[in-house]
């Protein structure tokens, strides 16, 4: 199983509006722009590390919705893409271990 | 006696890089110079940083304190963006297991070494196992690089006798990245020599993460190379390559074996003669210290004494910067005919008509001799 | 002692000799030229500038010559550098002056990075200012000139200059440059605007500029706290407009169509959320300058009192 984590130990620099929210990567000098899902992950990741499973509990609670499939693959690919931009990174159960 | 504008001009800069501690006390006519010729030579951003971490960026003039800080501020940017792709290389190639070396600029900001201290670096280059950089290419490319379009013709030259291929850059950000699989191009009467994998063997992790640097020694004979054999012809040999040189040997001097391995290196690699060059002109214009064992090694590369003479005449005029209300004709000779020297050693005569496509490969990447001002770009910047 | 008390002859003597310091906003600018027809322009459209004493520390150093000695008198051609060769074609004498305008904006865009710059014009009443992020055509310098000219003081009509540690507003009161039918439009709603010659042929069609007021380079040292953020849209026979626009919006189009927002990082990312915080935001479509500027003045007042 994956564990996501956030990328670096710097601090995220958040600014919340009412529809939106941007956020600041100190590493890449970047600036995402981002919807509810995605804050509830990345501030959910920043709490804590987890994997899909946790994230979906998680999101399900929040919002007070159901765990589908939709709701999986839309947290699933949001993962993909923060995993691309840096703002996350997975391990493995295995590594881990070891 | 009354110094020559030139002199006064390359006197300030030299003083100012060497005594930055002095700086407070430059007269306002002196700043007003100081920032147009650091300027020109790119050397803004490390007047900032020696001011900074003396503390003493309060007590200069507001207007130059400013300058310097806007300086400072676009290179910080520059790192963070290097340093930024460079993470990202990394994980893109997570899979591969292939080790990569960071050179020049990056691998001054990762090491934390002197040279990047308020240096403005442009490209990302690294360095990669020749075996190994299919793979590493593919890879990138399938996770969100893209690749220059070059004609076949083009892209199959680049390949065939450069020491890199064409650069890649990410579809979502601005940087480009320069992919070496060898220090020279296989067309240089050098390149020959210098083995990538004996460089492999030397080079020590970051980290403990996959990202390597050059072994001290090497990383001083690539500065070398860099500022001995890739000149440009309108600004002549680089200062600030030179002094990324005379800071890379105070930084090292201090390990015991850095000056035995060194010339170690230079025989190996052949590259004597440029070491020779390297020590006689970090020693001339910035006082560094040597000691006597190796400048008596070196002093068996040195050229006859008909080409030193020339040479120190030469180089310092190429090297330094002249005075912007003054300039000086032999001066503008001195940097073309270095620059033809450095072109010659990389590039015997047999391959100018293939040079030639290079050529127009970097007009191609963009390099626009002039642009019209247009309102509409200072958007584009 | 500003650039009208010098006689012409002169200016002239400075500009083609030591050249002409001069101070736009925080920025200390030395211009060079030995083309008389410029000097003679610059008399007039710069009269409010101060001079500075040819001792200090230029900012840029701005330099409009003769290619060469003989395109002085053949279909005469001029270069526009600045410290070091810059990047540009050369341009007949009779479009100097813009290529000037625009070659000092360049120059400013490209190393006036210890501030924030924000592409927009910004003007200031009773120490409160007023930020006009636009794109290019949608009027924003119309507006600008429109504002100058009904009490509000000019701090630009390009640059909206931040300073990134307290979020104020700088002024930098260069001229106003007005495009193709903007010229006349101004003309008729402020004739005590003083406007120079039209330029015929740039790349934006007709140009002319209009002097700062006096009052604002007076004052050009006085930053102010930004207040309101309107986006203008000038739009033929549209109904007037106004309407607030929610806070990440206004971020976003800030922050991506600022001249170095990228380049300041986290300082960057600070200034434009507090601009955001303290401002209200709001889009403004209009097509009669009259009623646009009254909408405003209507806004800042409700707010002033």
């Amino acid at each position: 199983m994956q564990i996501w984590h956030l990328h670096s130990e710097q601090p995220l620099r958040w600014e919340h509006w009412r529809d939106q929210s941007a956020l600041y990567q100190i590493a890449s000098g970047e600036t995402h722009f981002l919807n509810p899902l995605g804050v509830a992950i990345l501030m959910q990741l920043e709490f804590n590390s987890a994997d899909l499973n946790q994230l979906c509990n998680h999101i399900a609670m929040e919002f007070d919705c159901l765990i589908d499939d939709d709701l999986r693959s839309q947290i699933a690919t949001s993962l993909t893409r923060f995993d691309e931009l840096g703002l996350i990174r997975c391990q493995y159960d295995a590594e881990l271990a070891t | 006696m009354i110094k020559s504008p030139a002199h006064h001009a390359r006197t300030l800069l030299i003083n100012a890089v060497r005594f930055p501690e002095t700086l407070p006390q430059l007269t306002i006519t002196d700043w007003n110079l100081l920032l147009r010729i650091a300027r020109s030579k790119r050397l803004l951003g490390r007047l900032y940083a020696d001011l900074e971490q003396l503390k003493l960026l309060e007590t200069i003039p507001p207007a130059a304190a400013a300058q310097l800080q806007a300086a400072h501020n676009l290179v910080q940017h520059r790192h963070t963006v290097l340093t930024w792709e460079l993470n990202r290389i990394l994980w893109a190639l997570n899979e591969l297991n292939v080790p990569i070396i960071a050179l020049k600029g990056t691998a001054y900001i990762i090491a934390k070494l002197p040279p990047a201290a308020g240096r403005f670096f442009a490209d990302l280059d690294i360095l990669v196992p020749i075996a190994r950089i299919a793979e590493v290419e593919q890879k990138l490319t399938e996770k969100g690089w893209l690749k220059t379009q070059l004609n076949p013709y083009d892209d199959r030259y680049y390949r065939l006798w450069m020491h890199e291929i064409p650069p890649l850059r990410h579809r979502e950000r601005e940087s480009e990245i320069d992919i070496h699989h060898a220090l020279l191009p296989r067309t240089s009467y050098y390149g020959t020599k210098l083995d990538t994998l004996a460089l492999f063997n030397e080079s020590y992790a970051i980290n403990e993460s996959r990202v390597y640097v050059l072994s001290p020694h090497d990383m001083v004979l690539h500065a070398l190379v860099h500022l001995l054999l890739e000149g440009d012809p309108k600004e002549g040999l680089r200062l600030r390559d030179l002094i990324d040189i005379a800071d890379l040997i105070c930084c090292f001097e201090s390990n015991s074996d850095f000056w035995e391995n060194l010339i170690r290196r230079a025989q190996q690699f052949q590259l004597g003669r440029l070491l020779y060059y390297g020590l006689r002109y970090s020693q001339h214009l910035f006082a560094i210290k040597i000691p006597p064992s190796v400048l008596k090694f070196v002093a068996q590369s040195a050229p006859n004494t008909v080409i030193l003479w020339l040479m120190d005449w030469l180089m310092p005029l190429a090297l330094l910067p002249e005075h912007p209300d003054h300039p000086q004709r032999i001066a503008a000779l001195a940097r073309w005919l270095l620059y033809l020297r450095a072109h010659w050693l990389r590039m015997p005569p047999l391959l100018l008509i293939r040079h030639l496509s290079y050529k127009s490969w970097l007009r191609i990447r963009g390099i626009r001799q002039h642009i019209e001002i247009k309102p509409q770009d200072l958007k584009q910047l | 002692m500003n650039v009208s008390d010098l006689t012409l002859i002169e200016l002239r003597q400075r500009l083609a000799t030591t050249g002409l310091c001069f101070g736009c906003g925080l920025f200390r600018i030395r211009l060079h030229t030995p083309v008389a027809s410029i000097a003679t322009l610059l008399h007039d459209l710069y009269a409010h500038y101060p001079v500075y004493s040819e001792q200090g520390i230029d900012d840029y150093r701005i330099k409009l010559d003769w290619t060469s000695w003989s395109r002085r008198w053949i279909r005469p051609i001029v270069r526009f550098t600045a410290d070091s060769p810059a990047p540009f074609t050369d341009i007949p004498i009779a479009r100097a002056l813009p290529t000037l305008e625009w070659g000092t904006n360049w120059c400013i865009a490209t190393r006036a990075h210890h501030l924030l710059m924000l592409h927009a014009a910004v003007v200031e009443r009773h120490g409160r200012g007023l930020i006009l992020p636009a794109l290019p055509g949608y009027g924003k310098s119309t507006l600008c000139a429109a504002l100058t000219h009904s009490h509000w003081r000019l701090f630009s009509d390009e640059f909206g200059l931040v300073n990134p540690e307290d979020s104020m507003l700088i002024p930098i009161p260069r001229l106003i440059s007005l495009k193709n039918q903007s010229i006349d439009v101004i003309r008729a709603f402020a004739p005590s605007a003083h406007l120079g010659p039209s330029f015929h042929g740039t790349h934006k069609g007709t140009v002319a500029h209009v002097r700062p007021p006096f009052n604002s380079i007076a004052r050009m040292n006085e930053p102010a706290k930004p207040y309101w953020i309107i986006f203008p849209r000038w739009q033929a026979n549209a109904p007037l407009t106004l309407e607030p626009i929610p806070k990440d919006r206004a971020f976003m189009l800030l922050a991506t169509n600022a001249f170095n927002y990228e380049v300041l990082g986290e300082l960057a990312f600070g200034a434009v959320s507090t601009i955001v915080k303290n401002c209200d935001s709001y889009s403004l479509v209009y097509s009669d300058l009259q009623q646009a500027v009254r909408t405003i003045d209507e806004l800042v007042c409700s707010a002033h009192d």
